[in-house]
């Protein structure tokens, strides 16, 4: 489903520039879950925000299914990235200000679904990720778990085809974080594929493959 | 406070010039601006009048209903009448001054110019209570024939003409031809009846052949003084059954002339520009107070970038009041400064101002700024200070600090509730003073573009007086003003020449009224509303009011009948349904005959409709002072050198005077509209400038607060024209709710504007939505630049910076 060709990706500085990712050649297949690990300053975020589509300042190939992302212009990346795929962050970045129901309908007002839809969508998403009953709360009223959880359901509910997470449990205490690899696993067990990046030796045996940066370098594990 | 505090707010404010720089040329703006019109209004309307005790004088006209409140001059007679009977007033005076009419020449000193003149009664200077600067005023003895060779004169012509020549009392001053010993200086501040005035003369050296002396013709006005334990009331109430008898006495000249029409004199001189005067402070105002607003909200996003400094602040022990007046005094240095340099500025433009406003306004030459006026400036610094200072100092000193220490952040909803109510109470004051400012506008437009009835492009005017010597004789007089038209005319490029006692839309016409003898012997006696213009032939094709009927006047017309033109409205009053051309009638003792019918013009103003009005010819009612009228075929400008040399060539000393396009003399009678309307229009614009940038910055600092939330909306695949729109929409919220509330305001106090438009409604809509959309625009574009901004947030750095 993926492929990225010696992708390369470099901050200008002085007097040379300063390379994020070196000459990455990655395949991940649909249904996949993939885990990269590395040290601080390796290039994991940059690699997820490649394959996220946030950023397409970056040399070589990225193919995604039949697609070239590389030679898309900007505002169809964003296109392609509204419908394909799904984020979820370490530090959850629900909307303070929306409710957990509001949350979730926002990826789908986004992808202009109508109306009657979205309000069943999320009605699906609250029932399959036990949320109903803190659907009217605001972000703050959650613990970082619940947070995470409606992260998680929000980053699926307009079912994308790459869920993407970037040190999904680092906020979270071991239980939470537990419970929230169970979520990825019933997700990917449902043909969901994933990237996930994290520092956990045990979170990453919950994947089926991981991959290790350092210094921009995908590297033997 | 101590002077470490002080050092420490001069030092925090200079750390930020940014914001200082801002802050101090908002307020200062603020502030200039209404220290200036302050000081108008305090020259024109707050400062004592050099009279004594100016609340007890009393300015006396007629009040005719027919034609609406005027001020209807007196005759002689009936000032004496007036004097003789209403003891409710210690002192009656009489003068006569008509503004480019009542002038006489002077020679002797310098060129020969052609200056102001107020012919004035034994009474005048006693009853305003003032005295000479040096030398004396006149009284009785002087107003006789005989003695009357005497002349008062104003502080500025004894600067200009006489080089503040001490030893001029006594000297001789050649006006006219005639010497006139010259008797006194009046003190600078003296400007009555106006300040272009220069000469003050006997009213005695005007005689029978200057002005009929009769009952019916009025051309004096009257200042009184209340005698002791009278008030207007009482006096109300005995001058006018005093004058309803005068009229049963002499129906013949005094019928419908029994009302009287009295007003305090110091209305009387500046009563009608109290109003816009009183609307311009108030306008002038709102501005600063929109200044205030910008800079308040300046204060509160500068106290949040702050709140890490308060919290570390208040973690090192310092109390919240320790807090709070470190901050009060950063305030107190900005608003004094401002209120500083906005002296400053008012320093600077005052002296601008009241030039423009010399011809415009009453008393202009008082303006200027004084300890009051400086005392004024400080205030409004104070006044800046209690609205910019405290509510942004009582937020910022009270950091949560912990939160501020670990967050690094600190903004409450509170805060930003505040910013958006900033954002709307600017936009009401705003949309308040564009809505004064665009009908004001667009009265002015109505006003200026109103057809006057004549052509005024391509003509040059000027004005000229034969009096004295040579000129005593009216055969002489009469040649010079033919000559002169002749040898205008012959000027290649000139195509008609023409002349009128009065300029045109300045009103003025005489006051006569003719008898027409009915078929059934019934006697009408028409007076025209606008009076009579006194014309030479050429007139009507130099200013190109097209003739209906009839033939301009001409050199051969005669007394015998008197040939007279008259206005349609004229003709539809006094000859309904017929053709006034050939009609007769009675002027006097004398038989006259309609020769004409010409268009109608607006004689007594741009603004006043078309009034009846009628043409008599110079030759027949000769007048000293002159307006002359050259169209030329093509730009006039380059023809006043040509049009001065004719002059002198029939006279070297002939003083000229308002040389110059017509175009200009006309716009002149409209000054005082336009010259409102301008500082009202620029107000209007600072408030609309001073409104956009504070909608910028709530929506910039919006923008900064927001960008994770940007962030994330872009990283769940927010567009970026949805980011741009959330933006703008958010922030014209609070606009058009401030709009909204100032288009409320601006209804009820529309009643105030009312009075000062011309064909133009208060309540326009179309005129206030206009001016509510403005605003709008202004704040669309002001939020959406930095919503634009918005739409670029890079959703990685957005993010990660959290």
């Amino acid at each position: 489903m993926i492929r990225l060709a010696g992708v390369e990706k470099a901050v200008p500085t002085r007097p040379t520039p300063t390379f994020l990712l070196r000459r990455i050649d990655l395949s991940i297949a649909a249904g996949e879950f993939v885990t990269v690990m590395g040290p601080s300053g390796a290039g994991k975020t940059t690699l997820l925000n490649i394959l996220g589509m946030l950023d397409g300042e970056y040399t070589g190939e990225y193919w995604f299914g039949d697609t070239a992302v590389h030679a898309l212009p900007a505002r169809q990346r964003a296109t392609l990235a509204r419908t394909s795929v799904g984020m979820v962050f370490q530090q959850y970045h629900l909307l303070d200000e929306l409710t957990v129901a509001e949350n979730l309908e926002l990826p789908l007002d986004y992808r202009r679904v109508p109306k009657s839809e979205r309000a069943a969508l999320v009605g699906d998403a609250l029932d399959r990720f036990q949320l109903v009953g803190k659907k009217d709360l605001l972000p703050r009223q959650l613990s970082g778990g619940q947070q995470q959880l409606v992260a998680v359901a929000r980053a699926v509910i307009a079912s994308p085809r790459l869920l993407l997470a970037d040190e999904p449990t680092g906020n979270l205490h071991s239980a939470q974080g537990r419970e929230i690899m169970q979520l990825f696993q019933r997700l990917n067990g449902e043909g969901l594929t994933i990237v996930q990046v994290t520092h956990s030796e045990e979170h990453a045996r919950c994947g089926s493959r991981t991959i290790h940066l350092k210094d921009g370098w995908l590297t033997p594990g | 406070m101590s002077m470490p505090d002080l050092r420490y707010a001069v030092r925090s404010l200079v750390r930020t010039p940014g914001f200082t720089v801002v802050a101090l040329a908002t307020l200062a703006l603020g502030i200039g601006a209404n220290t200036a019109i302050f000081s108008v209004v305090r020259a024109v309307l707050l400062r004592d009048y050099p009279f004594q005790q100016p609340d007890r004088l009393l300015q006396i006209g007629h009040e005719r209903v027919a034609q609406g409140r005027v001020f209807g001059g007196f005759s002689p007679q009936d000032v004496d009448d007036l004097r003789a009977g209403a003891t409710q007033l210690s002192s009656v005076s009489s003068y006569f001054f008509m503004p480019g009419v009542s002038t006489r020449n002077l020679s002797g000193v310098g060129e020969p110019v052609n200056l102001s003149a107020a012919m004035v009664d034994g009474h005048f200077f006693g009853t305003l209570g003032v005295s000479a600067a040096s030398g004396r005023t006149f009284g009785s003895s002087d107003d006789v024939p005989g003695a009357n060779r005497v002349v008062v004169v104003s502080h500025a012509f004894w600067r200009t003409h006489l080089a503040a020549d001490p030893r001029a009392i006594g000297s001789t001053v050649q006006l006219d031809g005639t010497p006139f010993i010259l008797i006194g200086v009046m003190p600078r501040a003296f400007a009555f009846p106006n300040a272009e005035v220069q000469l003050f003369l006997p009213r005695s050296i005007l005689t029978d052949n200057d002005v009929p002396h009769r009952r019916g013709v009025r051309w004096l006005n009257v200042v009184a003084r209340l005698a002791p334990g009278a008030t207007l009331q009482s006096a109300q109430a005995q001058v006018a059954p005093l004058l309803e008898r005068l009229a049963r006495d002499f129906p013949e000249s005094n019928e419908g002339w029994g009302r009287p029409a009295i007003v305090p004199l110091t209305d009387y001189l500046s009563g009608a520009v109290r109003m816009p005067l009183l609307a311009l402070l108030a306008a002038v105002g709102l501005v600063l107070l929109i200044a205030c607003v910008n800079v308040a909200h300046l204060m509160l996003a500068r106290g949040l970038a702050r709140s890490r400094e308060m919290a570390i602040r208040a973690a090192l022990g310092a109390s919240p009041g320790r807090l709070l007046r470190q901050l009060l005094l950063e305030s107190a240095v900005l608003a004094f400064a401002s209120a500083g340099l906005g002296l400053l500025l008012a320093w600077v433009g005052v002296p601008l101002l009241a030039s423009t406003a010399t011809d415009v306004l009453p008393r202009a030459s008082e303006i200027r700024i004084d300890p009051v006026i400086a005392t004024f400036s400080f205030l409004a610094g104070v006044a800046a200070f209690l609205v910019v200072g405290i509510v942004p100092a009582v937020r910022t000193a009270r950091p949560a600090a912990g939160a501020a220490l670990r967050e690094g952040r600190g903004q409450s909803a509170g805060t930003h509730r505040l910013a958006d109510g900033l954002v709307a109470a600017e936009s009401g004051l705003a949309v308040l003073l564009l809505c004064g400012a665009t009908l004001a506008l667009a009265s002015l437009w109505r006003l200026t573009h109103v057809d006057p009835g004549l052509r005024a492009d391509n003509v040059i005017t000027m004005r000229l007086l034969l009096k004295g010597g040579r000129y005593e004789d009216e055969v002489v007089a009469q040649r010079f003003r033919t000559d002169l038209l002749a040898r205008l005319g012959e000027i290649p490029g000139v195509v008609a020449t023409g002349a009128s006692k009065r300029a045109p839309l300045t009103g003025g016409g005489e006051p006569y009224s003719f008898r027409i003898i009915r078929p059934a012997g019934v006697v009408d006696t028409i007076q025209p509303v606008a009076g009579f213009q006194i014309v030479m032939p050429g007139y009507f094709k130099a200013l190109s009011i097209r003739l209906k009927s009839g033939r301009e006047f001409t050199a051969a017309d005669t007394t015998d009948p008197t040939p007279i033109i008259v206005s349609q409205a004229l003709a539809s009053q006094a000859w309904p349904g017929q053709d006034a051309v050939g009609q007769r009638f009675l002027l006097g003792a004398d038989e006259g005959v309609v020769v004409g019918v010409a268009t109608d013009v607006r004689h007594q103003g741009l603004a006043s409709p078309a009034a009846p009005v009628g043409y008599v010819p110079m030759a027949i009612f000769q007048r000293s002072a002159f307006n002359v009228y050259v169209r030329t075929s093509g730009s006039p400008l380059g023809f006043i050198g040509r049009i001065r040399d004719v002059v002198h060539d029939l006279d070297p000393d002939m003083p000229i005077s308002d040389l110059g396009p017509l175009t200009s003399q006309i716009a002149g009678t409209v000054a005082q509209p336009r010259l409102f309307t301008l500082l009202l229009g620029a107000f209007g614009l600072t408030a609309l400038l001073l409104a956009a940038i504070g909608v910028y910055g709530v929506v910039a600092q919006g923008v900064s607060r927001r960008r994770r939330e940007i962030g994330i909306r872009m990283a769940l695949g927010a567009r970026a024209a949805s980011v741009v729109r959330m933006v703008v929409v958010h922030a014209l919220r609070a606009t058009a709710i401030g709009t909204a509330l100032g288009l409320i305001g601006f209804l009820l106090v529309s009643k105030v504007v009312r009075a000062r438009l011309y064909e133009v409604r208060a309540t326009d809509p179309l005129i206030l939505a206009g001016a509510a959309l403005i605003l709008l625009a202004a704040a669309l574009l002001a939020a959406w630049l930095p919503a634009r901004h918005a739409a670029r947030v890079d959703p990685m750095s957005a993010l990660r910076v959290e």
